[in-house]
């Protein structure tokens, strides 16, 4: 019995420097099961139920994050807004968007952000890893 | 024109229905949510050939078990409220359990909108005479009402108490948001029928019904509010002998 997972073949080589990727979701549910997602594919997670706590995070850690992935609807603030306070605080930052709508209003309010992918729930885990890949990548070329 | 009193009780079982149902949607599906991903997760790493820590495969089918017997247990309390909501003979009831399953029911969606409900129960024992799942609707319409008072003042983070005071002969169970209150002359036309209603806050239908329900139970239902402070919601019922 092995103490801990083995990497994704896909994901191994970043073990030495795992890219953490913040979470932030109000659905204990959603942050749970996604932090774990990551975690067993070789990423960190910092994981926070609002906005208020994400971004407290990232001034306290700087540059720490590589990649984000926020939920649309937060109980503190939308998350399109946070999407624009994460991208002052930390310009090159990817963030995914993840929500439970796919109406025209959602798509509407997504228009013209720097969107680094985009998540419908309920999503899948393979869904979540590629787009953090594809995200990841394109941010380190 | 206000309806009369028997269509008012109607219409308000079928907002409280309504309410109910997406409250439901919510509640079921957060559960519905860590067993898909409890499930998912162990998946893809089997499909991928991570290895899992067997505690941490324990852990999860655990979790999924739990989930479901909350699912259960949903809908054991839905199929309860369906049979006791008409029921209006009084029993003794300890007041927090009627708090409890309104919550149940609106619990969710009120922390999906970032309102925090905080509960303090003073009646150290004490017992009122209620009929349980009338008063929890009541407790619900209450709830409801709080929260769009709390919408509509455009708040993101709000706050509802629920006190249950014993008061003498009486217990109250009193409901109090901090929104924006009411004036005196819109908190005496709120206790006409669809005063309000529709007008994306302040009080609609259900007070009227609501307080029709608690005189049916020996009870009553007072507001104490003024613009700027909140609104209370005073529910005052006979304790148990």
């Amino acid at each position: 019995m092995r103490a801990s997972a083995r990497p994704d073949p896909a994901y191994a080589g970043r073990v030495t420097a795992a890219p953490l990727i913040l979470v932030v979701d109000d659905d204990w549910a959603i942050r749970s099961n996604t932090t774990e997602l990551l975690e067993m594919s070789s990423h960190r997670v910092s994981a926070h139920a609002d906005a208020g706590a994400a971004l407290a995070w990232c001034r306290s850690h700087p540059d720490a994050a590589s990649a984000a992935i926020i939920d649309l609807s937060l109980p503190d603030m939308a998350g399109t807004a946070l999407l624009r306070a994460l991208h002052e605080l930390a310009p090159g930052l990817p963030v995914i968007i993840a929500t439970g709508s796919a109406g025209e209003e959602t798509l509407l309010a997504l228009r013209g952000l720097p969107l680094a992918g985009l998540l419908r729930k309920p999503v899948r885990a393979s869904q979540v890893l590629d787009t953090v890949a594809a995200a990841l990548a394109k941010a380190r070329p | 024109m206000s309806p009369a009193p028997e269509e008012a009780a109607r219409l308000h079982r079928l907002r409280s229905l309504a309410d109910m149902a997406s409250g439901m949607a919510h509640e079921f599906n957060q559960p519905l949510t860590a067993i898909r991903g409890c499930a998912e997760n162990l998946l893809i790493a089997r499909q991928r050939g991570w290895d899992i820590p067997p505690e941490r495969i324990d852990a999860k089918l655990a979790t999924i078990v739990e989930q479901c017997d909350r699912i259960s247990g949903l809908i054991e309390h839905m199929r309860a409220f369906a049979r006791g909501a008409a029921e209006l003979r009084p029993a003794p009831l300890a007041l927090a359990e009627a708090v409890a399953d309104a919550l149940r029911m609106i619990g969710s969606q009120l922390a999906q909108r970032g309102i925090s409900v905080e509960v303090e129960d003073h009646s150290a024992g004490r017992l009122a005479l209620a009929a349980r799942h009338a008063l929890a609707e009541v407790v619900v319409e209450l709830l409801r009402n709080a929260r769009d008072a709390l919408a509509g003042a455009g708040r993101t983070r709000a706050r509802i108490a629920v006190a249950i005071e014993p008061r003498g002969a009486e217990l109250e169970l009193r409901v109090r948001d901090d929104g924006p209150g009411m004036a005196a002359g819109t908190a005496e036309a709120s206790e006409a029928p669809f005063a309000g209603a529709g007008a994306g806050g302040g009080p609609g239908l259900g007070l009227p019904a609501a307080r029709h329900t608690m005189a049916a139970m020996g009870g009553s239902l007072r507001i104490e509010t003024a613009t700027g402070v909140g609104t209370t919601v005073i529910l005052v019922l006979p304790a148990a002998a």
